[in-house]
């Protein structure tokens, strides 16, 4: 009996590879491709260009992972329940509990800092005479809609462990965290004519986000398994790049918070979408059972099952 | 062992595709939609239009909005605009806004006098200022130039490559390349161009 490996490890390790290939080049980058008091970029540093290549290939790499993911599609009733939830459980895994838990506790921890830079900014503009500049509001909302993430990572974690349906979608609230972190950096950045000072982080924000948001679909009938893994592969990257720019508490923790999430997809997903547990336990009528025994291999069995379940589809239609 | 029998029922009480499956989907699209679901919807309609609304701001144009009067009567204090960001050169009469980071961390908006390899000439007796040589039309200008404080001798300058040289159209209540805080700007830390007024709507219009 053949045994087919799972894509986990070509994820994990691709990934791994292109974002510390892509956090050094930023070192680099860092040290070689601005100019002067104020930072100006020189225009096509080699640094430059080759982080941006950098970025293309893995971006290109991500894209060919998740065309050649095996997916064993669910049958049309398994559907309609909703068994692509199933698609980020792993019962009984303590690794990917903690984890999880892990995530959940570097957002938290990310509060307070948060919380005492917009304050300090709020206090700043409170005192001020003219009234422009930041005054820290989103820098307070993020640090509150951190807290919020906090507990969506606990429960979907929680969820996740005890291979339950209920309580997944709580996946969306780190997402809201990352649409205030993204206004608050937009606010805090639009003055700023050198894209390369931010864009790197802004990105990774964004990809954390749409991440999250395919996370929630799976259990929200909008699965798109093959995107959520790309957009795993595409955050990890961007923020190991973010994350070689500097250490500011902050900032830093929700990117590590990110980071162990997004590797938490890449790790669990691709098994989950070849080795479904849906396929080990459903149950196939007698003849059809027989036929499966006389004609194919065990492995291949959930791979039969998907193209039936597509002919039939076909057949409806 | 109990969560596994749950399930169990719940795929074999599962109607197989087929007649059966139609039953279903018939049922399915009467149902009313869970909240979970609704709320999901909802959450990622805000999520994709955020960071679409913000990779917009970040590589195509911004709104910005102005602040003091420099730009009178052509910008007034207030007035939000649109910043076009993406390939963008700055031309000579093109209304920019730029970072000076070493004068103030917001940005400020001025309009383009000369570019890198002109010389400006500025007779503050006649109020006219000369591009290599040649006087400009400037029936954009609030009123006629003086001496400001700050600008008092400078009255000829040689663009360096790269360089821009601006001025606010409210002249004489203008920090511009005239004072030495600013002096000759860097193409680079130009953002864009304002390319329209968009708020307050009775002075929409194109720049």
């Amino acid at each position: 009996m053949k045994t087919r490996r799972s894509s986990r490890h070509l994820w994990v390790l691709c990934t791994l590879i292109l974002a510390l290939a892509a956090a050094v080049l930023r070192r680099w980058q860092l040290g070689t491709a601005f100019e002067g008091e104020l930072r100006l970029a020189i225009s096509m540093a080699p640094a430059t260009v080759t982080l941006g290549c950098v970025l293309v290939i893995a971006g290109a790499v991500f894209g060919i992972l998740a065309a050649g993911q095996q997916v064993v599609d669910p049958p049309r009733a398994e559907k309609r329940k909703g068994r692509w939830d199933r698609a980020m459980s792993a019962p009984g895994d303590p690794i990917g509990l903690t984890v999880m838990v892990l995530a959940a506790f570097l957002m938290l921890g990310a509060a307070p800092f948060l919380f005492r830079e917009g304050w300090a900014m709020w206090q700043s503009f409170r005192s001020s005479v003219e009234k422009t500049g930041n005054n820290g509001v989103l820098v307070l909302a993020t640090a509150v809609t951190a807290v919020i993430g906090f507990i969506g990572l606990l429960v979907v974690g929680q969820a996740a462990y005890r291979g339950k349906g209920h309580g997944k979608s709580a996946i969306v609230l780190p997402a809201i965290n990352g649409c205030l972190w993204l206004m608050e950096l937009y606010r805090g950045h639009a003055a700023d004519p050198v894209l390369w000072d931010y864009v790197p982080l802004l990105l990774a924000v964004v990809g954390g986000m749409l991440m999250y948001m395919d996370w929630g679909g799976l259990s929200s009938g909008q699965p798109r398994p093959r995107r959520t893994l790309w957009l795993a592969g595409m955050t990890a990257l961007f923020t190991a790049v973010a994350l070689a720019d500097g250490w500011r508490w902050g900032e830093s923790l929700l990117l590590i918070s990110q980071l162990v999430t997004s590797f938490v997809v890449l790790c669990r997903l691709p098994v989950n979408l070849e080795h479904p547990t849906w396929a080990a336990r459903v149950s196939i009528p007698e003849p059809e059972r027989q036929w499966r025994e006389e004609d194919e291999p065990e492995e291949n069995q959930s791979e039969e099952m998907q193209e039936q379940d597509t002919q039939e589809e076909e057949t409806h239609e | 062992m109990e969560k596994e029998a749950d399930w169990e029922q719940e795929i074999h009480t599962a109607p197989a595709a087929g007649r059966g499956g139609k039953r279903v989907a018939k049922q399915a699209q009467n149902e009313p939609q869970s909240a979970g679901r609704e709320m999901y919807q909802n959450v990622r309609t805000l999520v994709t239009v955020l960071a679409v609304l913000i990779l917009l701001f970040t590589f195509v144009a911004r709104i910005i909005v102005v602040s003091g009067p420099s730009m009178e009567n052509t910008l007034m204090n207030g007035d939000a605009m649109v910043v076009w960001t993406l390939g963008y050169t700055p031309k000579q009469g093109d209304v920019v806004v730029l970072t000076k980071r070493s004068y103030q961390e917001d940005s400020i908006v001025k309009r383009v006098i000369a570019t890198g390899g002109q010389s400006v000439d500025i007779d503050y007796s006649t109020g006219t200022v000369y591009v290599d040589d040649v006087p400009l039309e400037e029936d954009y200008i609030k009123e006629q130039m003086r001496v400001p404080s700050y600008g008092e001798g400078l009255n000829h300058i040689e663009v360096p490559e790269g360089c821009l040289f601006v001025m606010g159209d409210n002249r004489n209540q203008s920090a511009d390349s005239r004072y030495s805080g600013i002096g000759i700007i860097d193409e680079r830390c130009v953002i864009g161009r304002a390319v329209m007024v968009v708020f307050p709507f009775q002075d929409f219009r194109l720049l």
